[in-house]
């Protein structure tokens, strides 16, 4: 079943607004990780771009020659980014890996390879697509998160993730596919989240464990993101 | 790359029993699966058979007219198997998947889906090759291996795990793929093998939570696996 949600309009369904609304957040931490790494490409690519709000978003503050070339197997995603394209911004209703022209600076790869059935030949088939690619995804395996019953399994039900990992696991299906890792940070997606004074209260375990131990608090209370720069 | 380790050696050498050690107990738990839903298969496949040594323990423990076929990828499995042939107990070094005549009365798959990249495509494979399956899946993901850095990462180096289940995740993956779950039950794996000093006295929680609730048990301390019957 899992790909086909994405084609038939049952993702579009569960989710509205196709995570638009985390865009411009995903967008800041991607030029983030540029700027750490001084990296300027002049192409870039995504996969699952989605509406294209994060290609947009980045065009909106990056080099004005850099051109954005998103893909997406779903033609509900890419029938909402048709707002978005323009000159320089592009985004395909096609899957990237039949592209014989799919060759870019950077790719971008955010919150896709838990949705993919088979992510490691996923991963061996982007690699030659650009010399660098960033990664983000949410780390959804935590001791909490195993804890609560049903939590994981709910997860997949209403997100369709199909894989859930922890900083670990996920850097290591990099390095199993020939992956170099220059570069990763957490980005915590809960507090971003939190809205309400109350919510955002109730976030304060969660920062002050981090501030302790950033790899413990994560793999305990869970509610963080990771972005990893690789060649 | 993972599927290598099975055909290079890798694996033997981290296992250098091929997991012999459980075979016994597993097929303990397969006959007990039987008896409780009265079958009595006259073809027993077996996908991951590694060294024969379950197919050996239920020819011993089963009516002697029944066939037995064990496939697995690895030529070092298959080799080790060879000294449990006879008559009715055959090994192949196959995948099942390509074998034309593969059909039986019950197929088992213990302790195989984790190893798997493609473990979603694997399911929907499997499910024509019987009418019924016996699964045994380990319950890597509880509290105490997230909460340990190391926790799945070992799992991931030394048996080859590259997928984490929860009992939900497992009924959850196996529905979606179409299969009819008819039982389920919790296999305690670390009460009865415990490893090293640190598995015997987790040994005494594992016993005294499980006897409160197996499935809190599992979330929390790990250490059991899922006996699933499915069509």
């Amino acid at each position: 079943m899992p790909q086909n949600g994405f084609l038939t309009g049952e993702y579009l369904e569960k989710v509205p607004h196709w995570h638009t609304d985390d865009s411009a957040w995903k967008a800041k931490y991607v030029r983030q990780m540029l700027q750490r790494n001084c990296l300027r490409p002049h192409v870039v690519g995504e996969v699952g771009c989605g509406t294209g709000e994060v290609l947009r978003q980045l065009q909106a503050k990056m080099d004005r020659q850099c051109h954005f070339v998103g893909y997406d197997i779903a033609p509900q995603a890419i029938e909402l980014s048709r707002t978005r394209q323009n000159d320089r911004l592009e985004c395909r209703l096609a899957d990237i890996r039949n592209d014989p022209n799919a060759h870019f600076d950077l790719l971008l790869i955010l919150d896709v390879l838990e949705h993919q059935e088979n992510y490691f030949s996923f991963l061996r088939e982007t690699k030659p697509l650009a010399p660098y690619k960033l990664f983000h995804t949410v780390l959804d395996l935590s001791a909490q998160a195993v804890l609560r019953k049903q939590n994981l399994s709910k997860r997949r039900q209403m997100t369709d993730d199909l894989h859930f990992f922890t900083k670990e696991t996920f850097l290591q299906s990099l390095r199993d596919e020939d992956y170099e890792i220059l570069d990763w940070f957490y980005v915590p997606r809960s507090v971003y989240r939190a809205s309400g004074m109350a919510k955002k209260v109730l976030q304060l375990p969660r920062m002050i464990c981090f501030g302790l131990n950033s790899d413990f608090a994560v793999r305990l209370l869970g509610g963080y993101s990771l972005f990893v720069l690789a060649k | 790359m993972n599927q290598n380790v099975y055909v290079n050696g890798e694996h033997l050498q981290n296992n250098p029993d091929w997991h012999v050690h459980a075979s016994g107990w597993k097929a303990q738990h397969v006959l007990h699966t039987l008896r409780r839903h009265q079958l009595s298969p006259h073809t027993i496949g077996e996908v991951g058979c590694g060294a024969g040594e379950v197919l050996r323990q239920l020819q011993l423990n089963m009516d002697p007219h029944c066939m037995f076929s064990g496939y697995d990828i690895s030529p070092q499995a298959i080799e080790l198997a060879r000294s449990r042939e006879n008559q009715r107990l055959h090994f192949k070094l196959a995948d099942i998947f390509e074998e034309p005549n593969a059909y039986f009365d019950l197929l088992l798959i213990l302790d195989v889906v984790e190893h798997v990249e493609d473990y979603f495509g694997f399911l929907r494979g499997l499910k024509s090759l019987a009418r019924e399956k016996i699964f045994n899946f380990p319950l890597d993901l509880s509290l105490q291996a997230l909460l340990r850095s190391d926790g799945l990462m070992m799992r991931r180096r030394t048996y080859g795990h590259l997928h984490y289940f929860t009992k939900d995740l497992v009924l959850q993956s196996l529905a979606g793929e179409g299969y009819e779950v008819v039982d389920w039950f919790y296999a305690p794996f670390g009460m009865d093998f415990p490893v090293g000093m640190r598995g015997k006295i987790v040994r005494w929680p594992r016993i005294l939570f499980s006897a409160v609730s197996q499935d809190f048990a599992a979330r929390l301390l790990g250490g059991f696996s899922l006996f699933v019957l499915a069509r």
